[in-house]
């Protein structure tokens, strides 16, 4: 995602992604990302909770007007409140970690 | 305190390379001690990217050599946002994605910033989207976008938001094809601000 960001900025969009997943996108050197605690399937949050979909988005996008280094990554505090969850559902309805979320 | 100092990225990549050659050749899962990394991203990055290559025999990362910067250049509640998924989202009208990693799909959607939050379909196999599926807010905000652009905190919504795949083992279509053709039609849309989003 990194990458499509970067070429992005460089048409002269500001951009901000979100991201589950800080090791790569630090390593891919995206221009400006927001890690998130969240599973991934719901970087919004849950579904059905419009407020918190709001908040998380609000936060989000208010990160390019306050991120003045290329590259950096923030934290923001929003959790998963709900029971665990497996990170994958696997064909005929198992769970299980995903092999490589590319 | 990190075991080492941080890896220059030279290095790193040098030593995922012997990794994954040494994975390669052997029968059981091969691996260094976290000893051997100076933090817990650096360890989990390289682990990854030897399993992705594990995987998928196409598989390779790319970096961006250049980082682009563009501040934003009006405030929010003045600007035209849009919105962009690499979780396999697309319009049911629209094709399917092809979920095979190996197959590179670089396909990509442009999708009307006014669809119903029901006429979503997601094409990924590697993460679970049970909830985006019921409530697409959860990966693709566009309802919630819609309520911040009627409450004044954003300017607008762009025309068109923007659905691809994410599961890219090899992503030479992707730069070469997608990015610049994506960019292009966000630029003629009068976009200010994007939003990606995994899935």
């Amino acid at each position: 995602m990194g990458l499509i960001q970067n070429v992005i900025e460089g048409a002269g969009i500001a951009t901000i992604s979100a991201t589950m997943k800080p090791e790569i996108t630090q390593y891919v050197r995206a221009p400006r990302a927001a890690r998130l605690r969240l599973p991934q399937g719901n970087p919004l949050g849950e579904a059905g909770r419009a407020r918190q979909q709001r908040g998380i988005l609000g936060d989000l996008l208010r990160l390019p007007w306050v991120m003045g280094e290329p590259e950096s990554i923030v934290t923001l505090p929003h959790r998963w409140r709900r029971e665990a969850r497996p990170s994958v559902v696997l064909p005929g309805g198992g769970s299980g970690e995903a092999p490589a979320a590319l | 305190m990190p075991a080492h100092p941080p890896l220059p990225w030279p290095e790193l990549e040098a030593r995922i390379g012997r990794w994954i050659e040494l994975e390669a050749r052997s029968e059981e899962p091969f691996g260094w001690p976290a000893e051997e990394f100076s933090n817990d991203r650096e360890e989990k990055f390289a682990r990854w990217v030897v399993m992705a290559a594990s995987v998928h025999p196409r598989f390779r990362f790319v970096r961006n050599e250049t980082v682009h910067w563009s501040p934003p250049r009006k405030p929010l509640a003045a600007s035209r946002v849009a919105l962009l998924s690499t979780g396999g989202i697309r319009l049911r009208s629209q094709p399917r994605y092809e979920v095979d990693c190996e197959l590179a799909d670089a396909a990509w959607n442009a999708i009307p910033s006014t669809a119903s939050a029901g006429a979503f379909a997601i094409d990924h196999e590697h993460y679970n989207h049970a909830d985006a599926d019921g409530d697409v807010n959860c990966m693709l905000p566009v309802e919630r976008l819609r309520d911040l652009a009627a409450a004044g905190a954003v300017g607008a919504a762009a025309p068109r938001h923007v659905g691809l795949m994410g599961c890219i083992s090899d992503p030479g279509r992707l730069l070469a094809e997608t990015a610049p053709a994506v960019a292009a039609m966000l630029a003629s849309d009068g976009v200010d601000v994007v939003l990606l989003t995994p899935g």
